[in-house]
C-alpha cells in the first residue's frame, strides 16, 4: 500500500536513526585489531590492472579491497594467516541503453569480457594462495598468482 | 514488506524491498551459470533461488542453523520483479534473492555493482543494514537473529547453505 508519508521522508528517517542509536547504545563488540598491508599483485608475471582482492582469515571477517591500475593494493587485516581470492574481470564494452533491463543497458550480442585470472583464484577455497599478516603496520605482501 | 524507501536507481515511484532470500553460498558446485559480468551466477544451495522447492525436510543442516531471508541496503529492488535478464536469458539478475558471496556490510563504494569493471555482480550484492556491526536475518525456523559482520566467511557460508553438513559454530 502506498502511504502518504512520502511527503516527509526525512522525518521518517530521523526516527529510524533515533531508534537505531537508542538500540545500539552501550552495545557493540570490539573488533579485532587490524594492520596495514600493502603490495602488488601479479598473474603470470604481469601486474593486474583491476579487480577485487579478498583476504579470508580462518576466523573473523573477510577483508576486501580494490586492485589499483598500477597493480597495487592496500588493506587492513587482522594478524595471522589468510586465504586469498582474486576476481579480475574487465569492464564490458558496447550495449544499447534500455531502461527496461536490469542495469539499464541491453548487452545482447555483446561478448562478455574475459576474466584476467583463472576461475580457481575467484574462491579462497580453491585459490591455493595463502598469506600471513604480521602484527605491524609495515606489512608488504606481493601476491604472485602462477 | 514495504519499507517506504524509494529505489533511486530504477523503478522510480515503486517501493523497494530491503529484504531478500538467501540463495546459498555456491559451495560444492551448486552454482548456475558461469557469468562474470553484471548479474553473475546464482547459487542453489540455500533456501531460496530461482525454481527452488526447498521443503523443511531438505534443510539437513537444521532450520535453526540456516539463513532464509536477510537485510539488503545497497541497490534495492522490488520483490515483484523476481528475476530479470539483460542478455536474453543468459544473464539472470535475481532481485528477490541474493548470493552469500561477500562479507556482510561490505563497503558499497568498493563493491559497487555499477562500477566499471563490474567486479561485484548483481546477484552477489552483499547482505547489509544500517545497523552498526551486522544485519538481521530470518532463519529457516522463523527466528530472527542479528548476524555480526565480523562473522567468519566459512561460518557465514555454512549458515547460508541448507544441507552442506556443517555444524553451526555461530551464536549471536
Amino acid at each position: 500500500m502506498m502511504t502518504p508519508a512520502r511527503a516527509v521522508p526525512g522525518l521518517r528517517h530521523a526516527w529510524a536513526w533515533l531508534c537505531l542509536l537508542a538500540g545500539l547504545a552501550g552495545c557493540g563488540e570490539q573488533s579485532p585489531k587490524t594492520y596495514l598491508v600493502e603490495g602488488k599483485i601479479s598473474f603470470k608475471g604481469k601486474l593486474l590492472p583491476l579487480g577485487i582482492l579478498t583476504f579470508v582469515p580462518k576466523d573473523g571477517k573477510a577483508e576486501v579491497c580494490k586492485i589499483n591500475p598500477d597493480g597495487s593494493y592496500k588493506l587492513r587485516a587482522p594478524a595471522g594467516k589468510h586465504a586469498v581470492e582474486v576476481i579480475a574481470v574487465p569492464a564490458r564494452e558496447g550495449g544499447r541503453r534500455d531502461p527496461n533491463v536490469e542495469g539499464g543497458i541491453d548487452y545482447r550480442g555483446v561478448p562478455a569480457p574475459k576474466p584476467l585470472v583463472p576461475e580457481k583464484y575467484n574462491r579462497y577455497t580453491t585459490s591455493g594462495i595463502e598469506v600471513e599478516v604480521l602484527p605491524s603496520d609495515s606489512n608488504t605482501i606481493d601476491i604472485i598468482l602462477p | 514488506m514495504q519499507t517506504g524507501e524509494f529505489d533511486t536507481n530504477q523503478n522510480n515511484g515503486t517501493y523497494a524491498s530491503h529484504y531478500r532470500g538467501v540463495m546459498g553460498a555456491g559451495l560444492n558446485g551448486k552454482v548456475v551459470g558461469n557469468n562474470t559480468t553484471h548479474c553473475g551466477s546464482y547459487y542453489t544451495d540455500g533456501m531460496f533461488y530461482p525454481g527452488s522447492k526447498v521443503r523443511p525436510a531438505d534443510i539437513l543442516d537444521g532450520t535453526a542453523n540456516t539463513l532464509a531471508i536477510g537485510e539488503k541496503l545497497y541497490e534495492p529492488r522490488t520483490w515483484l520483479r523476481g528475476a530479470d535478464t539483460s542478455d536474453g536469458g543468459v544473464n539472470l539478475c535475481v532481485t528477490a534473492c541474493g548470493n552469500v558471496r561477500w562479507p556482510i556490510n561490505s563497503d558499497p563504494c568498493l563493491l559497487s555493482y555499477d562500477a566499471s569493471p563490474e567486479t561485484c555482480l548483481f546477484n552477489d550484492i552483499f547482505f547489509a543494514s544500517r545497523h552498526t556491526g551486522g544485519a538481521n536475518f530470518v532463519y529457516a525456523d522463523a527466528s530472527v537473529h542479528f548476524v555480526q559482520d565480523s562473522i567468519s566467511m566459512p561460518v557465514y557460508q555454512a549458515l547460508a547453505t541448507i544441507a552442506n553438513g556443517e555444524v553451526n559454530t555461530y551464536s549471536d
